[in-house]
């Protein structure tokens, strides 16, 4: 694998919760993608995955760790020195409906990134480029028009066609089709993956690990502001070893029904990242938990093939 | 491309093309509106044309004290045998250019604390918040007799009071609206990008915001026009400016009542009442069509009603 695009090392993200509390949202997030690699970060809702993306686009308060994006360590760069860094690393959010601009034509959308980093030369074929690459073809026929008469697949398209006028060189894509029609979901997808093959470094958010067995190389399983299990995608959906990331696999549909094993459901409460459990913080939830576990707070740690990590001494 | 984003890509997501009602739209669709436009249309020509369709001067005597309304005078004359017609309709100026650049002290400043504090949030929303909230809790008509007492009594000064007295409900309002847009997605997509704080506050944020300042500003006027009226009744008005508020101060002061001079009082009020109804209706109907969730309106109604000055009676 290649020298790392984007690097985030032990990110600890806290938000300020009313007048006492802090809410650790990301609590030591390690993770690192190389140019034409794409890696899932793959977690149920509020474990933090939203949150360590807008952290390594310095958007979020970060409390420690360090990002570097290709080498240089961006973590805390002022909004000047970081201009340079945003032209670069692409955010792509997870709402089309609320990302655009409703004032904004399409043209407009896509021309402000430009306008923004002063790219003079050549804007209008920069712009139908991005469009054409995102899958607007041709573009005369979205140019004028406002995200209120586009379908949630093309604007999401044209979110993508924003970030990549810019000609980028990482893309941080936030859910990307999770509110999406079922049927546009593949094309989208499957814009992200020829991107990634062109050599674009590729961070994709998703709750759902079948999209990530899909298109990923690897994969990073979040729960509650941690990883709790990582390592090359066919390991881990392989021979998943965490207890939660076994939960979450066994509740996949296969191809194959006289494969699938007994579904796993989670006992317990979705978590709480204000009130997170001692020990193991998956303890309350674990089918297989034992008594260490409600003390001791397990780190991540090979476990099986190379590179593959889980946090859990019964892995 | 597959058939589904083939088709996607012919029929646009909705046939309507139109972003907003255009004005004539909303005139139609708001009856109130319509009216409230069309009597304010009425008076700003009057204000406009003023010097030229004023059968006399604002200084003029032409006749008796108190000369009852007749042929020549329909509005009769006041205690100094000056036509009140000639000095509604000089008054008319006046009044509404204290209104309108009232207002827009008010707006400017509120607006302007009201996005940045909204926007930047943390600390210096929570200094401009407790600065804003002395002023909303100071009396308003300490604060006006102490300034025009200090400044003395002039249109600027005015201008300057009502801007003091009004722009701490503009910056409440905004701040709130700026705080929900600043959240949106989009703003902070533009912020991914670098885009600079200002270029997000005027391309993204105030874009959104300007239709309800535009409708604020409307109520706004109507409330500094109030204003006006009950500073040139309490008798703070600038003594070189006959508004409409300053006939009806000089009408109680000349006694028009004892001498049953009704006229030299009730024009000036209803013409302060008519238009302050033709703004409200306007702003009111505005801000229902901008925004049916968040409204202001009722300030205005809990502001008269709180503050029931002597003049409201002759208004009426
Ligand atoms: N701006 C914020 N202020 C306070 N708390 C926040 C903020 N943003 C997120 N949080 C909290 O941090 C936690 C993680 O949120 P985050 O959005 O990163 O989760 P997520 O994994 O992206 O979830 P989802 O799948 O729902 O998008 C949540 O508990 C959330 O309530
Ligand atoms: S450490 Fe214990 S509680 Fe945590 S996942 Fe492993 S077995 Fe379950
Ligand atoms: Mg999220």
């Amino acid at each position: 694998m290649s020298e790392p695009l984007l690097e985030i090392e032990d990110l600890v993200v806290g938000y300020r919760q009313g007048r006492k509390g802090v809410v650790q949202a990301v609590d030591g997030v390690s993770l690192a993608v190389a140019a034409g690699a794409m890696v899932a970060l793959v977690g149920e809702s509020g474990c933090g995955k939203t949150t360590t993306a807008q952290a390594a686009m310095r958007m979020a308060p970060i409390a420690s760790g360090r990002i570097r994006y290709r080498g240089a360590d961006i973590t805390a760069l002022g909004s000047r020195a970081l201009r340079p860094i945003r032209r670069e690393l692409q955010l792509i959010f997870q709402d089309p409906y609320e990302s655009l601009d409703p004032r904004f034509r399409v043209r407009d959308t896509v021309l402000e990134p430009l306008q923004i980093h002063g790219i003079a030369d050549d804007r209008e074929g920069r712009m139908r480029r991005a469009l054409e690459r995102a899958g607007l073809t041709p573009p005369e026929l979205y140019l004028d028009r406002y995200p209120h008469e586009l379908s949630g697949g093309q604007r999401q398209r044209v979110s993508i066609a924003a970030a990549l006028a810019l000609e980028p060189t990482m893309l941080l894509a936030d859910e990307p089709v999770s509110m999406l029609d079922v049927s546009v979901r593949a094309g989208i997808l499957g814009l992200l993956d020829d991107l990634r093959r062109d050599g674009l470094g590729v961070l994709m958010i998703t709750h759902d690990l079948s999209t990530a067995a899909r298109y990923a190389d690897r994969i990073c399983v979040m729960y509650l502001g941690r990883i709790v299990e990582e390592g090359p995608t066919a390991e881990v959906i392989g021979d998943p070893r965490h207890p939660y990331t076994q939960a979450l696999l066994s509740v996949v549909p296969r191809p194959d029904p006289d494969d699938a094993g007994e579904p796993r459901i989670l006992r317990g409460e979705t978590p709480n990242p204000a009130d997170v459990p001692t020990g193991c913080r998956f303890h309350p939830r674990c089918p297989v938990a034992q008594d260490r576990c409600r003390t001791d707070d397990p780190v991540l740690a090979p476990a099986g093939a190379a590179g593959h990590r889980a946090a859990c001494p019964y892995a | 491309m597959s058939p589904q984003e083939l088709a996607e890509a012919i029929i646009p997501a909705t046939a309507d093309t139109r972003r907003r009602p255009p004005v004539w739209r909303f005139l139609k669709g708001h009856p109130q509106a319509a009216i409230g436009a069309a009597i304010l249309i009425v008076f700003a020509l009057i204000a406009i044309l003023g010097p030229w369709i004023a059968p006399y001067g604002p200084r003029e005597q032409v006749g008796p004290i108190f000369g009852t309304p007749s042929n020549p005078h329909p509005l009769g004359l006041d205690d100094a045998g000056i036509d009140i017609l000639s000095l509604l309709i000089h008054g008319a100026r006046i009044t509404l250019i204290v209104g309108f650049t009232g207002a827009l002290v008010a707006v400017l400043v509120g607006g302007t604390i009201g996005i940045i504090s909204g926007y930047f949030g943390g600390r210096l929303d929570n200094l401009l918040m407790r600065v804003t909230d002395y002023f909303l809790v100071l009396p308003d008509l300490v604060l006006l007799i102490v300034v025009a007492s200090i400044w003395g009594r002039s249109l600027r000064n005015i201008i300057i009071i009502i801007g003091l007295v009004y722009w701490t409900f503009m910056a409440r309002l905004i701040r709130s609206q700026v705080k929900v847009v600043r959240e949106r997605a989009y703003v902070k997509r533009a912020q991914a990008l670098g885009a600079s704080h200002l270029r997000i506050i005027l391309r993204h944020v105030l874009p959104q915001v300007l239709p309800l300042i535009l409708a604020q500003t409307v109520l706004m006027v109507a409330l500094a026009i109030f204003l006006e009226t009950a500073i040139s009744f309490l008798g703070l008005g600038d003594p070189n400016a006959p508004s409409w508020g300053r006939m009806i101060e000089n009408g109680f002061d000349r006694s028009a009542i004892s001498y049953g001079a009704w006229w030299a009082i009730v024009p000036p009020g209803l013409a302060v009442a008519i238009v302050i109804m033709a703004f409200n209706m306007l702003g009111t109907a505005a801000e229902d069509a901008l925004n049916p969730r968040l409204k202001v309106s009722h300030l205005l109604r809990r502001h008269f009603r709180m503050r029931p000055l002597p003049d409201k009676d002759a208004a009426r």
